[in-house]
């Protein structure tokens, strides 16, 4: 016949073990129901290191998984950051100009756009994306 | 084993308490609850764009397009913005350091020089120093670009352009001992190009040292 005291102590017992077990499941359960948020942060952490490549990699993970906007666009925003500073200019040109679609005339967007388009020897085009930042781009006219 | 109404409740709510805490720990570790929390701490609009909060003023737009323009070589064009924007920023120095570069490749070195002037000449750098001095060189005003060569040289002694254009111009006052000296100097760190050898070979003529000039444009023809 088990005393008070050892009933309590079971109790006790069963109850961290049930702790112990959600708190377990919870973390399987976010790894595996909310793996974007994972790459996302793998991604962040690569990029805070500048370990450009990785974090690239990771970003790519994050968005094929699901990740929804507006964080999305972030990272594929930066993601074009880093091509760039990677030198992959017409991959992160091909980036803006999407999120460019997504979110028209945004003067960032439009900014780093030509700024990699000068970077690439596309001096044309980068012209014609400052005059457009300066709304002193008319196309009939332009040429 | 027998169970008691009092275990049945026990182990009913010890359950539903872990069910809780799995969902409850799922919920707060979601990524765009904290950042929802942070942008509200933060004020920002999180319908807008949160990644975007920055602003690109004109004037930066406008300085990018003076230099791309400047490289396309629509420098009248290129000139036209830098106007624009230094009325608008007149003490970017850097900017009216390119412009007066500009202005320079345009043809108008007193333009060049006269801008140029505007700028303290502690801020200006070496690069600009140079422009000045070909500037000068481009009016034939080689006094005043001698001392502006030799100082740069001074710092940079391995530049073999800005040593050549000293050459030159040296050369072009018809000052060919100093001009050769300068000349060996350069063949010393280029002893490979054919260019810098046959001018060279000139002065050697102008020098009167025919023999000399014969040998190194020997040298360039192998």
């Amino acid at each position: 016949m088990q005393t008070n005291q050892q009933i309590k102590q079971k109790q006790y017992l069963c109850f961290i073990v049930l702790l112990v077990l959600s708190c377990y499941f919870s973390i399987t359960a976010y790894h595996v129901f909310h793996r974007e948020w994972i790459f996302y942060r793998k991604g962040q952490d690569a990029f805070l290191i500048k370990d450009f490549s990785e974090a690239i990699v990771f970003y790519q993970q994050a968005i094929a998984q699901g990740l929804k906007k507006p964080y999305s666009s972030k990272v594929r925003y930066q993601t074009a950051e880093m091509l760039s500073y990677t030198k992959q200019y017409e991959e992160a040109c091909l980036i803006y100009k999407e999120l460019l679609e997504e979110y028209p005339n945004n003067r960032v967007l439009q900014f780093a756009l030509a700024r990699v388009l000068t970077w690439n020897n596309q001096f044309e085009e980068a012209v014609i994306e400052y005059k457009k930042i300066l709304g002193e781009y008319h196309e009939n006219h332009y040429h | 084993m027998r169970i008691t109404t009092t275990r049945f409740v026990f182990s009913l709510v010890t359950g539903f308490f872990g069910l809780m805490l799995i969902l409850f720990s799922d919920y707060i570790n979601s990524p765009s609850i904290i950042e929802a929390q942070e942008n509200l701490a933060q004020n920002q609009n999180q319908n807008q764009y949160p990644f975007l909060n920055e602003e690109i003023p004109d004037w930066k737009a406008r300085w990018e397009l003076a230099k791309v323009l400047s490289y396309l070589k629509r420098y009248k064009e290129s000139i036209f913005e830098y106007e624009k924007l230094l009325k608008e920023k007149p003490d970017l120095i850097e900017a009216k350091c390119e412009m007066a570069n500009v202005l320079f490749w345009n043809g108008e070195q007193d333009k060049a020089i006269a801008v140029f002037r505007q700028i303290p000449e502690e801020k200006l750098d070496d690069k600009s120093k140079l422009f000045i001095a070909d500037a000068y060189v481009a009016q034939k005003n080689y006094d005043k670009a001698e001392p502006i060569y030799r100082s740069y040289l001074e710092k940079h002694p391995e530049d073999a352009k800005a040593r050549l254009k000293l050459a030159e111009m040296l050369s072009w006052q018809k000052r060919y001992d100093e001009s050769i000296a300068q000349y060996e100097m350069i063949l010393k760190t280029v002893p490979n190009d054919i260019q810098i050898r046959r001018k060279y070979a000139f002065v050697l003529i102008w020098a009167d040292k025919q023999t000399q000039a014969a040998e190194e444009l020997k040298k360039t023809l192998k």
